[in-house]
């Protein structure tokens, strides 16, 4: 899953209680969240109890974050797999801004007469898809923005305790956390 | 401390937050839905929890006594962590349940924007208990 170097560490017996229910949804895996934590853990090597909350809460929104761009990543491939079912369909890319911006009533999504702009297909697909689920996406960007600055909130906390270990975790943070984005379903 | 105007201010104001007044607005029981707007500290599912985290906090800090700043502490990770089930529950229930439903992001968007402001508040009160343990 990651590419960072980890030794095994074992979170705190007295904390296990608080430690039992990770907020998994869906097909998401108890031993993939696992092996998240402990792979962050082993960065952090937290020394006390506040350090091992904190170090929870960062694994957490990080694991949180990953599942909001999962859900974009499969809402624009819905979308696109919805604008390649309904290619009949052109949107014209000017007035789609005009549209987004509200200076113009809607038109770009009515069926026109004549074809719009020739693109390659599989990229016309997955901007029409990108077009047609903006409304979602900007939420889901939303969120995604509040996860990553949650997530510099805590590490700051974190910072409050060791500096050194701060470090360490942000620096370690892309290689935990897009090892296990790119990792293939299986 | 604050001042004898500020208190006086505040319990002037305090008078006046007595709830939903028409018979529909308390009918609706708006404060009863999901619980969040009150404190777990009221809830005695979680008072022996509160006083296990805050001992452990302020034994960390190297305190026998458990102080009412570790309290607040434990209080606010822990309904932080009730905030990330209620999510999860939220997604499991709308956003993966229901998929053939086309307006079911809308109604999850809708609900976690409501949440967000609850764990911001347990945020800022976690952060500021941590600071003075």
């Amino acid at each position: 899953m990651s590419k960072v170097p980890t030794k095994p560490i074992k979170p705190l017996k007295a904390l296990e209680k608080f430690f039992n229910c990770p907020p998994l949804v869906g097909n998401e895996k108890r031993e993939d969240y696992d092996a998240f934590f402990l792979a962050i853990a082993a960065v952090v090597n937290p020394t006390d109890i506040i350090l091992w909350l904190l170090t929870r809460e960062y694994a957490d929104i990080s694991w949180e974050h990953q599942r909001e761009r999962r859900i974009k990543a499969e809402i624009i491939k819905l979308k696109q797999r919805e604008a390649k079912n309904s290619s009949g369909l052109g949107i014209n890319l000017a007035d789609f801004e005009r549209q987004r911006l509200g200076i113009e009533s809607p038109s770009a999504f009515q069926k026109r007469d004549a074809k719009p702009e020739v693109m390659e297909d599989e990229s016309r697909y997955l901007a029409e898809g990108f077009m047609s689920g903006h409304f979602d996406v900007d939420i889901i960007d939303t969120r995604i923005a509040s996860y990553l600055f949650r997530r510099s909130a805590v590490l700051k906390d974190i910072e409050h305790y060791s500096d050194v270990k701060a470090r360490k975790l942000e620096k370690a943070t892309p290689d935990i956390i897009d090892g296990e984005f790119t990792e293939d379903p299986e | 401390m604050p001042s004898e105007r500020k208190i006086a201010a505040n319990r002037s104001n305090a008078k006046k937050s007595t709830g939903p007044r028409s018979k529909a607005g308390r009918l609706r029981r708006n404060a009863l839905r999901h619980g969040l707007a009150i404190t777990i500290r009221t809830d005695p599912k979680y008072s022996d929890d509160i006083e296990y985290l805050a001992g452990m906090m302020s034994r960390a800090r190297g305190r026998q006594q458990v102080s009412d700043i570790a309290r607040d502490a434990a209080e606010a990770v822990l309904d932080l962590n009730r905030i990330r089930k209620i999510r999860a529950s939220l997604f499991d229930t709308i956003y993966f349940a229901n998929t053939a439903d086309p307006n079911r992001l809308a109604g999850l968007n809708d609900k976690l924007r409501k949440l967000e402001r609850y764990e911001r508040r347990a945020y800022s009160r976690r952060k500021r208990a941590l600071q003075s343990l």
